[in-house]
């Protein structure tokens, strides 16, 4: 089931009744826990089998870490944890990818090897839910985290339709005390739940029916002109932001809607003056998660200007592979790695002559995004020959290049662009609450008002959101 | 509200009506309604022609069907679907097969790729989508706002920007008529261009011989397959008889073990319709069309292979 669906509006009436009945609240906690695999179920019911696993397994491994009394067993208990959901995702996700390239590596080496092909439905939300469970097994581990008795309590955390499949990635310390007792949200709280909710819902149709179409083509032509290419690349920009956050968006206003309280995911990031600040403004809950569970693990910046380079690589490395099973997107991680150790040089380097005058910044907010385009060139891109294609299109390079890109073609994006990065400029230091809660309240009602007007007119053909591959 | 309402009348009042999304969902769901149909139940696969031409509400009493399910794809092959519903044990229905020159012999793999995109997401189809087009359908067949395609309308409207309310719209069923009187006439003409050339022989023996399996794997299970040739006319009808010859087209077709053939040329009413944009039928010589075809088909191959019964019989 997917937010921007008619049959998601029927699930949710009888999600809020139910959630708002005077039944008791573990009863109520059962219900939603029901409804979040009834909305899982609604695209493949069989792999609800395997969230359940993911489920079970967790919830009995970290019973096993808390309670063991030797550092060995609570090893072997987060080991069996780790394998499990590790092993789940790297079958289903990344099997093809591997026998693809053992495959190819065998060709280089000179040998013919003739691999199945797996061929297997990828289970929606798999890498986020996996994470999710991941972190909740590794703070108890690490004794950060006791272990909840309730296993309702735990696969409702885990099964949580609103962020179930495409995040935020949410973190058991801050999601399981919200079911301890029934928390009523108010009727502002409510009313700003479902304006998020519109607002995800605006976003999704702007890079379904304003930006799709131009980045398609623009991806879609072998030799694209320059202008073609920067067009769809920025394009591009817009579209995965609006695709991702709009989700995260409505997620986050489902769930307030519903009494809880999920993290926010995205702040303004194409305001980012250098890539770790973008990194603290794009997917928080995925960076946050790479930065507690894999860089500082692996010794972050404690051992060193080139152990802290090797750790920045490698995590950049697997949060590109964690996006998608192809070469596409580890390139793109290596890409966001080597800009964040560039960053780090020219830190090092220029010390506070970098973060001096608002010119310096918007230089900065300039690279930052640059650097951020040329690098979600590979993420879109089907084929690393395809990337290749557009960035010499980009430089200039490309030949016999045919314009695709004319009329609103080319100015709807490029205007949408626009807006979006001076929006994102103008809020960089603020959040969407505060400036909302500071208008004025006719602002406010023409601001509803045309999101209700864009969603109704621009609900075409639905796309799944693009995060749900992930 | 007030605003939607007001919207709504504008686009009304401009000659834009509802019309329903020709997109994979209600394509599948259709489809699924195909297995397990016997007899009684008409398909139509091909692309536009088919879906511009042929009213199916009016064929299923010509052909006393019980339901006829309009499984064309706009500028699609008609192959892929035939073969999908060749392997389909439980469907033993009649099938009329669009034949459009460039889409069954052209060398393009476009058409076959957009047919087989849309079986593709078919078989990966998700639990909810039947109940998703359910309510879908009836809100789409009332409201003009939510007319797909409305986005360049609201831009021609914000740069009072000359334009014509479409011509065409889309029903439940699938069809699509198309009052050629209203065509965009702000819109430039352009040379018609079949966009393929005719594929080498090789390869056309092998896609007759895919057809001739198919045909014959679905008339072993008591169904019928007829392939029709819809009219095309003036420049496009020229060109289509320049790239793809008939006697090395449709004649090959025919001459197949098993396939049996209905070409507007050979019919002097059926050949008598002129497709104001070449290629297609306007909405007024539908329903006699319809009729017309209902009463060539009862007459074209009335005996069928007995098969095993089907679920549907």
């Amino acid at each position: 089931m997917v937010f921007n669906s008619l049959s998601f509006v029927l699930f949710f009436v009888a999600v809020l009744a139910a959630r708002y009945s005077p039944l008791r609240w573990t009863a109520r906690k059962w219900i939603l826990t029901a409804a979040s695999y009834v909305f899982y179920a609604g695209w493949h019911p069989e792999l609800s089998l395997l969230l359940a696993l993911s489920t079970v397994i967790d919830w009995w491994a970290a019973a096993r870490i808390h309670r063991a009394e030797s550092a060995r067993t609570r090893r072997w208990w987060l080991a069996l944890s780790l394998a499990s959901n590790l092993g789940l995702l790297a079958f289903f996700k990344y099997g093809d990818f591997g026998l693809r390239s053992v495959e190819a590596l065998a060709r280089l080496l000179g040998i013919e090897a003739s691999l199945p092909v797996l061929g297997l439905t990828l289970p929606v939300g798999i890498s986020f839910y996996t994470f999710q469970t991941l972190s909740y097994t590794l703070d108890v581990y690490r004794g950060s985290l006791r272990p909840v008795r309730s296993i309702t309590d735990f696969a409702l955390y885990v099964a949580f339709f609103p962020q179930l499949v495409a995040g935020p990635i949410v973190r058991a310390a801050d999601f399981l005390p919200q079911l301890d007792a029934p928390r009523r949200p108010t009727s502002d709280s409510f009313s700003w739940g479902l304006v998020l909710l519109l607002l995800g819902l605006f976003q999704k149709d702007v890079a379904d029916h304003l930006l799709a179409p131009s980045v398609d083509l623009a991806f879609g032509t072998p030799t694209p002109t320059t202008f073609d290419a920067w067009v769809g690349t920025i394009a591009f920009s817009a579209q995965i932001f609006l695709d991702f956050a709009g989700y995260s968006t409505c997620a986050i206003g489902v769930a307030l809607c519903l009494g809880f309280v999920i993290v926010d995911n995205f702040r303004f990031p194409y305001a980012a003056a250098g890539f770790s600040d973008f990194w603290k403004r794009w997917h928080i809950s995925l960076s946050g998660w790479l930065r507690d569970y894999l860089y500082i693990p692996l010794g972050g910046n404690r051992q060193g200007p080139s152990r802290t380079q090797v750790n920045l690589m490698l995590t950049m490395l697997l949060g590109g592979l964690w996006h998608g099973a192809a070469w596409t997107f580890v390139v793109w991680g290596a890409l966001h790695g080597a800009f964040l150790i560039a960053e780090r040089w020219l830190r090092a380097a220029l010390g506070d002559r970098l973060a001096s005058g608002p010119w310096l910044t918007f230089a900065q907010c300039g690279a930052t995004y640059v650097g951020v385009c040329v690098a979600w060139v590979f993420f879109r891109a089907p084929s690393l020959e395809v990337a290749w294609a557009m960035l010499r299109s980009m430089i200039g390079l490309s030949e016999h290049s045919v314009p695709v890109l004319t009329g609103e073609r080319a100015w709807l994006p490029i205007t949408i662009v626009g807006a979006l990065i001076g929006t994102h400029t103008l809020l960089r230091r603020t959040t969407l609450e505060s400036v909302v809660d500071g208008s004025p309240g006719w602002l406010r009602g023409l601001g509803l008002g045309a999101l209700v007007l864009g969603v109704v007119l621009l609900s075409g053909e639905d796309r799944a959101f693009i995060y749900f591959q992930f | 509200m007030l605003a939607l309402a007001l919207l709504e009348f504008d686009l009304r009042s401009r000659g834009y009506g509802p019309s329903v999304r020709d997109e994979p969902a209600l394509w599948g769901s259709l489809r699924s309604q195909a297995s397990g149909s016997g007899a009684d139940t008409v398909v139509l696969l091909g692309a536009s022609r088919f879906q511009l031409g042929i009213d199916p509400e009016l064929l299923a009493p010509e052909m006393r069907a019980t339901r006829v399910l309009q499984l064309s794809i706009d500028g699609s092959s008609p192959l892929p679907v035939l073969e999908d519903l060749a392997r389909d044990d439980s469907f033993a229905g009649t099938v009329l097969v669009e034949v459009t020159p460039g889409a069954l012999f052209g060398t393009s793999p476009r058409p076959r790729e957009v047919a087989e995109s849309w079986l593709a997401e078919h078989e990966k189809r998700p639990l909810l989508r039947d109940l998703e087009v359910a309510l879908r359908l009836p809100l789409e067949e009332r409201f003009a706002i939510l007319r797909p395609g409305l986005k360049t309308a609201l831009v021609d409207r914000l740069l009072a920007r000359a334009s014509s309310a479409p011509h065409v719209s889309m029903r439940r069923s699938r069809y699509q008529p198309a009052d050629f009187t209203r065509r965009d006439q702000h819109g430039s003409r352009s040379t018609p261009s079949l966009g393929s050339e005719l594929c080498e022989h090789r390869e056309l023996g092998e896609r007759l011989e895919t057809i001739r399996v198919a045909v014959a794997e679905i008339r072993r299970r008591g169904g019928r397959v007829v392939f029709v040739r819809m009219p095309s006319t003036g420049e496009v009808r020229a060109l289509e008889d320049l790239v793809f010859p008939r006697e090395v087209t449709w004649d090959r077709l025919v001459a197949t073990d098993g396939v049996v053939g209905i070409h507007f040329e050979d019919d002097a009413e059926l050949s008598s319709f002129e497709c104001p944009d070449g290629s297609h039928l306007d909405t007024s010589d539908v329903a006699r069309f319809t009729s017309l075809l209902a009463s060539r088909l009862s007459s074209s191959e009335p005996e069928r292979i007995p098969g095993p019964s089907t679920s549907g019989e």
